[in-house]
């Protein structure tokens, strides 16, 4: 018989080896996947690199596909430490883009050192309020959340769409129906030539740690997501504390909503996350909830997207190719986790693991 | 000759006898009941017979030939069926494609037709009512059981093993469930019952094997015993007296529970009527057989379930608005029965899991924020006080599942009692101890005593209730059905009380 078991305790020294072969196995299959298509295999990884990091200008795309993905990452690992196992990143992206765009479009009269607190303060509303609809079915009725996240998405994209065609059309643009554009004070600045979101970025990492790592509330979050029994043998209220604990996830994704609207796009449209809400997830799961490996590892996946996405200037191998490299590399990496954490023990019929 | 004959059969778990030496043998017909207390061996050895442990010795002997039964496969093949305690049915599916589920003929279609007809066939001859078409998720608990007896009998056992049957059932489904095995007895069917309920045995079985702590100590004719001969079996000799109490208890009572009922739809073991004080300076203890409501009874008190009726009185203040975090403010802790499930956080380390009731305040937290180092030195402290041993180098830092079951336990004591306590509510808080631990935990719960608080000791333990207990209350099926003094709770006084059966019914039983 065959089982899987958990390791009792993982040092870095045996983690570190094995995600070294992980990532090196995954470039290996990805170069035979490149080889099957008629490139250079190392010629493809170079381009890569320096279409992500080469110049000035690619180093600030980078950065700028980087802040939203750690932001929802960050957003998601809270709920996902509470065991709210949500998918919901894109919806609550756009929710929280559309709080802030109506703040946008209705104070614009107001100083920018002003407008632009309010507009994240209200992506924080509505991400967090998107994230507490699946949270309260989810405690109220015993709801599956993933499903539920899952739809929610469509739903907010679809509203967006509708606003855009309806109450929210720009009445001076003829023809194709848009959100009218952000007024100057309602868009983020450029600090040292990138968008100042890389410093919400930076801030969030920081407030994520000490949050989860040194308050009364991450201690908490912590032992729920381990043991809710014991959370409830503790009286914890596991109730308001997952409440809690999924509004602040929802609205970190609603932050990079705002972000996105203002800084990117300068107006919402149903397209300003560009599926980074999705492989937020991913960046979650490989950095293990942790928020430095999270920020790492999100650089990562902003080089290889970035990266990617010049390869299609630059070599003409298709956007589509692309993500297969992507995908590749995700799955080494994910799959390396399996190993790290659990071990496949052999053992004789009739035993028993008392 | 017999039809199963089981000898000297020995099992061991990490060097303790399961099962030592035990015999057992039945014949085609009979009602064969194994009594004992938890962690006598019962389990372990239908568990043996049924293919999901192999014996390390002895030998089974089938119809006459020797077998040996790798998995349940190879037992139901033979002819040997089993219910656990637990019902293995899919919840999802009906009644009749539970019961042909992986049938060693199904073809790859299923001939649903044919085994309907056998299924009505043999739930009519035996009395096993229960719709074909049901989704089992919606049956009651009593029909499940009937389903996977059904589940047996389809594929022609000749020898049933219920574990524990009527635990889960309504007193007219015991009535029910008597008389299917009686009719199956009668038609030539085996029956092992497993089971801890004297009156239960006295009603349907013909002999009785009784296990203590792996051994079998008696087997008997049901015809020519009692339910006190049973008992006195089941629990032992008498141990030796109990030593006097250092320091009698005040007259002030602790906690008092009037007319305190948890009864809920779905609950394993609702609570009855519950009536009982616990006086300030008193050791009160909770002898019962498990799953008799000790468990929700512990829970009621700590505030984790709130009861649906009646009311919780601690120091005259009336508590049963309260919740679990106000109610250890007012001083009531909980060493869990359950270490790993809800005691400890077993991948959190040492130090955050003594952290879990004092996390809030200072010294361990200031402005919301948590103080790393505060919390270290506390456990530093505790870890030092109550002597739990970390292996390996990380200390405190070690996550709880890598430390033994008395270090983790020593552990949410240190955390539990606490200087404001009041009240302790310990549930079986010596199990799978080594003598060591078990005295030190003792110890421990003796000088909270001493110091005029009190404790509520739930224990399966008998001998533990009596060596420590002022005076003694016993549950049974979700009520107290007495408190016995310290000088009324023999060894006799509180088996029979155990079993179910009251003062007034061992009369009559007696006569």
């Amino acid at each position: 018989m065959i089982s899987i078991q958990k390791r009792s305790a993982v040092s870095l020294r045996q983690k570190l080896p094995k995600q070294a072969v992980a990532i090196l196995a995954a470039l290996v299959v990805g170069a035979l996947v490149i080889l099957l298509f008629g490139h250079n295999p190392l010629a493809v990884y170079k381009e890569i690199l320096s279409g992500a990091l080469g110049s000035r200008y690619s180093r600030a795309q980078t950065i700028e596909t980087l802040v939203p993905l750690l932001i929802m990452a960050l957003g998601v690992t809270i709920c996902y430490k509470i065991k709210f196992i949500s998918i919901g990143t894109e919806g609550q992206l756009y929710i929280g883009a559309m709080f802030a765009t109506y703040i946008a479009l209705h104070l614009k009269g107001l100083p920018g050192p002003i407008l632009l607190p309010l507009m994240l303060l209200a992506s924080v509303l509505g991400g967090g309020l998107w994230c507490l609809l699946p949270a309260f079915l989810k405690v109220k009725f015993d709801t599956n959340e993933t499903l539920v996240t899952l739809m929610l998405n469509y739903v907010a994209i679809k509203f967006i769409t509708y606003l855009q065609y309806g109450p929210w059309k720009d009445p001076n643009v003829i023809g194709y129906p848009v959100i009218p554009q952000f007024t100057k004070n309602a868009i983020l600045p450029d600090v040292l030539g990138i968008h100042a979101g890389w410093i919400i970025a930076l801030a969030l990492l920081v407030l994520t740690t000490v949050m989860l790592y040194r308050t009364k509330l991450g201690y908490k979050i912590t032992v729920l997501g381990e043991n809710p029994a014991t959370a409830r043998y503790a009286g914890f209220g596991t109730m308001k504390l997952t409440l809690l604990a999924t509004f602040l996830g929802g609205g970190l994704c609603g932050i990079a909503g705002f972000i996105q609207a203002s800084a990117i796009e300068n107006s919402l449209t149903a397209s300003i996350s560009g599926n980074l809400g999705f492989t937020a997830i991913v960046v979650a799961w490989m950095g293990r909830l942790k928020p430095l490996p999270i920020a790492g590892f999100g650089l990562f996946v902003a080089v290889l997207i970035q990266g990617c996405a010049y390869l299609q200037i630059s070599m003409g191998i298709s956007h589509f190719m692309a993500n297969v490299i992507q995908a590749i590399i995700l799955f080494f990496i994910l799959g390396s986790d399996f190993f790290i954490n659990y071990r496949i023990a052999f053992r004789r019929a009739g035993e028993v693991t008392a | 000759m017999p039809l199963l004959t089981m000898k000297d059969i020995c099992k061991s778990f990490s060097g303790v006898y399961a099962n030592d030496h035990i015999n057992l043998s039945i014949e085609e017909g009979e009602i064969h009941a194994l009594l004992g207390e938890n962690g006598a061996g019962k389990t372990t050895l239908v568990n043996i017979l049924y293919g999901l442990y192999e014996a390390d010795s002895g030998e089974i002997f089938w119809n006459g030939e020797k077998a040996s039964f790798r998995s349940p496969a190879d037992a139901i093949r033979a002819g040997i069926g089993m219910v656990q305690q637990h019902f293995s049915l899919v919840r999802n599916m009906t009644v009749l494609d539970n019961v042909i589920l992986n049938l060693p003929g199904n073809a790859a279609f299923l001939k649903r037709k044919e085994a309907g007809e056998k299924f009505a066939r043999l739930a009519a001859a035996h009395g096993l009512l229960v719709d074909p078409g049901a989704v089992v998720a919606d049956l009651t608990v009593g029909e499940q059981q009937r389903v996977e007896i059904l589940k047996a009998l389809y594929r022609n056992v000749k020898l049933l093993i219920l574990d524990e049957p009527t635990a889960v059932l309504t007193p007219q489904e015991t009535v029910n469930l008597f008389q299917v095995l009686r009719s199956l007895a009668g038609e030539g069917y085996a029956i092992i019952i497993i089971t801890h309920r004297l009156s239960e045995i006295m009603e349907v079985t013909d002999r009785v094997s009784i296990l203590r702590s792996g051994r079998k100590v008696a087997e008997l004719d049901t015809a020519s015993t009692d339910v006190h001969e049973l008992s006195r079996h089941m629990i032992g000799h008498d141990i030796d007296e109990m030593p006097p109490p250092d320091i009698p208890p005040r007259e002030a009572p602790m906690l008092r529970l009037d007319s305190v009922s948890l009864e809920r739809k779905r609950l394993a073991q609702p609570l009855h009527d519950i009536r009982f004080s616990i006086r300030k300076g008193e050791i009160l203890g909770v002898a019962g057989v498990e799953g008799n409501g000790q468990k929700e009874l512990a829970e009621v008190i700590c505030g984790i379930r709130r009861h649906t009726s009646g009311t919780i009185f601690l120091e005259d203040a009336d508590i049963s608005h309260l919740g679990v975090r106000p109610r250890y403010e007012a001083g009531i802790a909980y060493i869990s029965d359950d270490r790993q499930g809800d005691g400890l956080v077993p991948d959190m380390n040492i130090t955050e899991n003594l952290a879990l009731r004092a996390y809030g305040k200072p010294p361990m937290a200031r402005h919301g924020l948590v103080d790393a180092r505060a919390m270290s030195k506390v456990a530093a402290e505790k870890t030092q006080e109550y002597q739990v041993l970390a292996s390996g180098r990380s200390g405190a830092a070690t996550p709880v599942r890598l430390l033994s079951g008395g270090n983790q336990q020593k552990l949410i004591i240190a955390r539990e009692l606490e200087e404001g306590g009041k009240l302790i509510v310990a549930c079986q808080p010596t199990r799978g101890l080594d003598i060591g631990a078990s005295e030190f935990v003792h110890q421990k719960l003796r000088a909270w005593r001493d110091a005029g608080k009190s404790v509520l000791l739930i224990s399966a333990d008998l001998e533990e209730i009596r060596m420590l207990s002022d005076r003694v209350a016993v549950l049974f099926g979700g009520r107290v059905v007495g408190v016995l003094t310290r000088e009324e709770a023999s060894v006799q006084a509180l088996g029979l009380l155990m079993g179910g059966v009251t003062a007034a019914a061992a009369e009559g039983a007696g006569a």
